[in-house]
């Protein structure tokens, strides 16, 4: 019996270093993760915020895609230089319905938090067909293929459905009328535009990528990046109310 | 669901506070285990593991 | 195990043919009703493989004798060495590839035409190809190979399982596949070092829980009654990593039948994961697995113990239990609550501590042995990518200083930083080991060529000095000139013209990176020539104990 017993305690010992192991790296998770779920300062009350209309979803989901976070952060730090480049500093809030976030980790273009507004659709559409067309120093690939690519519109329901099982708050409205949202939004002179306005506040309905009889990707991609930061109202936001 | 969230803010709330000086005292016993005289013999034995040939 | 002699399947035979002639059914059916070009691409790879998977467990089979491969011949442990020479070679040519997608993508930085402007060679799709590749396919099969030699070898055991160890292999090499052609179709969930979408997490996850049992069984069968201070770290970087995947990815695809999924995590919640993720692949997967390779590999090939047992045991405890606080400095200065950065940049700076003592470790080893740096450039490649270690391992707590982060973080900085751990530490403790492995495993006297070895070890340490310094100064130049302002109080420069200043730093950037790659071209070289021409070990008995397969 004396080797059952020398195997018995084998065993142990290395489950016990496993069993350590799982107790001493979960420490750290604890600490650090499970607070951000339930204390309420972590994600400041704001105005303005809305889940994205499936026009802009879309153009997220290019945006992702195409790795656009790996040239490029949505994450302005309370730096005087860098509110001074971008605009006012990012909010917890601002990010809280994107999944998953894309904050960025490098910059080798600017930061694109606040970029909504900033510059024309055309020109947006120039620059991600060719950069240097605009910008002769840029290092961004061109991104001609976007005008060429009819968007896939089928299955718009299901995305935004799915993303209200992880959190995001589509109501059943917004998800019932998720297809006509989709094309009411690159078309103007629809009739659906003001229903989708109702729906999704300060929502942006354009001819994004200035061909009216098709509804590309780089309608989608355009219609993101020109909502980037619009949603608040810094004229409005109470930045003590939110002090932590 | 309620019972889980229980367990999981206790676990938190044991973890977020005594966690200090429950890691200090098992890094002491670690530090003791490793230095403690009659194992010296033991990890030099190991030591020698990968260069003993079969 | 039994003696009677009529030749049966065993059950992991007929069970895994089963289950992956379902499978591939199931991706038959997938391929047919996919949403997605990817998805459906993926599901024809996974049927192709499945199929092939079945055939190669039947053929294996029907050539083996009734009997499977004994635990020991004459007293000797018979170890199983197939898996590990799979993995070796694997993780040579995923090396050469990632390294050269490297080298593209950094020339796309220096002269952007090189995108090409099509869909699967932009600089967004290439990147992720490039960091999988270094780190998960050439680290990954590195880590693989070793820990399956490395546990073998210190336990005395052959390794648990018979076709298990196999599936561990092939499924992750396979799983390396699926992650590389989806990012070229734009298959990517977005976070770092995680984009495999929702199918290849779960298929990894199967590979993850069998690397696990194989490692585990293989500890628990030893013949040493302790467990070599090397399978700590391995034993740590297996479960963490299990932890670490499973805690980043949970996402719900939008149908079972295409590619895209949406992550569980949300904003804030999402970067904090994410980045408790990324640091800790890091810690565990570049850093632990790695710190074994040391522990096993130095010894050895030095001929000495390791300086300090104690010391290693001390090591191993502090090191993954400050890693894992670490991730936060990823986040300074963003939304993420200021106690959770200050957290992550105090555990960060007190992870100086183990990792120096882990450096001293490995290289006081060789007191006394100092000679053999010269007249052994395999043992001078470990030993410099160990003060490589130490120089990185220096370098992150000071960059993890919110005031130094301030200038650093989205700079070059970091790239250079990364890849000083990477090139430096990862590259070259993994060459050292592979030029160990390569003549252990293959029967050889001795490597083809030490002068090659010395040659390789001389190309790529220039390679790296250029390519890390070259990342420093653009670093640090790009993150002051973003904060420069004129004597009237304006931002002194546009963002373009910091664009521009990169150029010739990009461009020192590639050659250092192209040499990295031409020492690693040699070393193939050196390697193939090593397993063609070089000359048979007989002293040991060691090609008795070959296995069967």
């Amino acid at each position: 019996m004396s080797f059952w017993k020398r195997h018995q305690i084998v065993e142990k010992n290395s489950i016990l270093l496993i069993i350590g192991i799982l107790l001493v790296i979960a420490v750290g998770g604890f600490v650090e993760i499970t607070p951000l779920f339930y204390l309420k300062s972590t994600i400041e009350k704001v105005d303005g915020m809305r889940p994205y209309t499936p026009l802009e979803l879309a153009g997220r989901n290019i945006y992702v895609r195409e790795g656009c976070y790996l040239c490029h952060s949505q994450m302005i730090r309370p730096l005087r230089d860098e509110i001074e480049r971008y605009g006012h500093y990012s909010l917890a809030a601002e990010s809280m319905f994107d999944h998953p976030f894309q904050w960025g980790s490098k910059r080798t273009g600017p930061d694109l938090a606040r970029v909504g507004g900033k510059y024309s659709d055309e020109w947006h559409v120039t620059h991600l067909v060719n950069p240097r067309a605009i910008v002769p120093q840029s290092v961004m690939p061109g991104y001609p293929f976007l005008a060429e690519t009819d968007l896939e519109v089928t299955g718009v329901v299901e995305h935004l459905s799915t993303s209200r099982v992880v959190g995001v708050p589509y109501s059943d409205e917004q998800i019932a009328n998720a297809a006509a949202d989709l094309k009411a939004q690159a078309d103007p002179d629809s009739d659906g535009a003001d229903a989708l306005q109702k729906r999704y506040p300060k929502a942006v309905v354009r001819n994004f990528d200035g061909k009216a009889q098709r509804l590309t990707e780089m309608d989608a991609l355009v219609a993101y990046l020109q909502m980037l930061g619009t949603l608040v109202d810094f004229k409005l936001y109470n930045e003590k109310a939110n002090l932590r | 669901m309620k019972a889980i969230i229980t367990a999981h803010t206790l676990v938190s709330d044991f973890v977020t506070t005594l966690w200090t000086p429950f890691f200090v005292a098992l890094f002491v016993v670690i530090v003791a285990y490793a230095f403690w005289p009659r194992n010296r013999t033991k990890f030099d034995d190991a030591a020698h593991i990968p260069l003993r040939e079969d | 195990m039994s003696d009677h002699s009529i030749k049966q399947m065993t059950p992991a035979e007929s069970g895994l043919s089963i289950l992956f002639a379902i499978l591939a059914f199931l991706s038959l059916v997938g391929a047919a009703l996919g949403k997605d070009q990817a998805y459906i691409f993926h599901a024809y790879l996974a049927c192709a493989a499945s199929v092939a998977a079945v055939f190669a467990i039947g053929n294996r089979y029907f050539a083996r004798p009734a009997k499977l491969p004994v635990q020991e011949i004459d007293g000797r442990p018979n170890y199983n060495f197939g898996p590990v020479k799979f993995a070796t070679v694997a993780a040579v040519f995923w090396g050469i590839a990632g390294f050269t997608v490297g080298l593209v993508i950094a020339l796309q930085l220096a002269y952007p035409v090189l995108n090409l402007d099509l869909p699967w060679t932009t600089f967004g799709r290439l990147r992720p190809l490039h960091t999988s590749a270094v780190i998960f396919a050439f680290g990954g099969n590195v880590l693989i190979a070793t820990s399956f030699y490395v546990v073998q070898r210190t336990c005395r055991a052959r390794l648990a399982g018979d076709l298990a160890p196999w599936f561990v292999v092939l499924g992750y090499n396979f799983f390396i596949v699926i992650a590389g052609t989806g990012y070229l179709l734009g298959v990517t969930q977005s976070k770092e070092y995680a984009e495999p979408e929702w199918y290849a997490d779960l298929w990894l996850t199967i590979v993850w829980v069998m690397y696990l049992l194989v490692f585990l069984g293989t500890i628990l069968k030893r013949k040493e009654p302790h467990i070599f201070v090397a399978n700590w770290f391995y034993l740590a970087f297996i479960v963490t990593i299990a932890v670490l995947h499973l805690g980043n990815n949970p996402a719900l695809p939008v149908s079972i039948l295409g590619s895209k999924s949406y992550v569980a995590w949300g904003g804030v919640q999402d970067a904090m994961f994410q980045w408790w993720y990324g640091h800790n692949a890091v810690g565990f997967f570049l850093t632990a697995g790695f710190l074994a390779i040391m522990y096993y590999f130095i010894p050895k090939r030095a001929e000495r113990p390791i300086y300090s047992y104690r010391l290693s045991i001390i090591h191993f405890w502090a090191l993954i239990f400050l890693y894992i606080w670490a991730g936060p400095h990823h986040l300074h200065y963003t939304a993420l609550p200021d106690w959770t950065q200050t957290l992550g940049m105090t555990f960060s700076i007190m992870l100086w501590m183990p990792s120096w003592g882990g450096m001293i470790n490995g290289l006081m080893t060789l007191s006394g042995a100092w000679d053999k740096l010269r007249t052994d450039p395999v043992l001078r490649m470990m030993v410099v990518s160990v003060a490589f270690y130490g120089m990185s391992t220096f370098e992150g707590p000071m960059m993890s200083i919110k005031v130094v982060n301030s200038l650093s973080h989205y700079t070059d900085w970091t790239i250079g930083h990364v890849h000083s751990g990477a090139l430096g530490w990862v590259g070259f403790v993994s060459f050292g080991a592979i030029y160990c492995l390569v003549p252990w495993l293959w029967n050889r006297k001795q490597l083809y060529s030490l002068r090659l070895v010395n040659w390789h070890f001389w190309i790529a340490t220039i390679g790296i000095v250029l390519y890390i310094s070259a990342m420093w100064v653009s670093g640090i130049l790009q993150g002051l000139m973003w904060r420069a302002y004129t004597s009237l109080g304006f931002l002194e420069y546009s963002f373009i013209e910091t664009v521009e200043a990169m150029h010739p730093f990009y461009i020192i950037r590639a050659a250092g990176g192209s040499l990295f790659l031409v020492g690693a071209l040699i070393m193939a070289y050196n390697l193939w020539m090593t397993i063609r021409v070089g000359e048979v070990e007989e002293t040991l008995p060691r090609a008795a104990l070959q296995p069967a397969e």
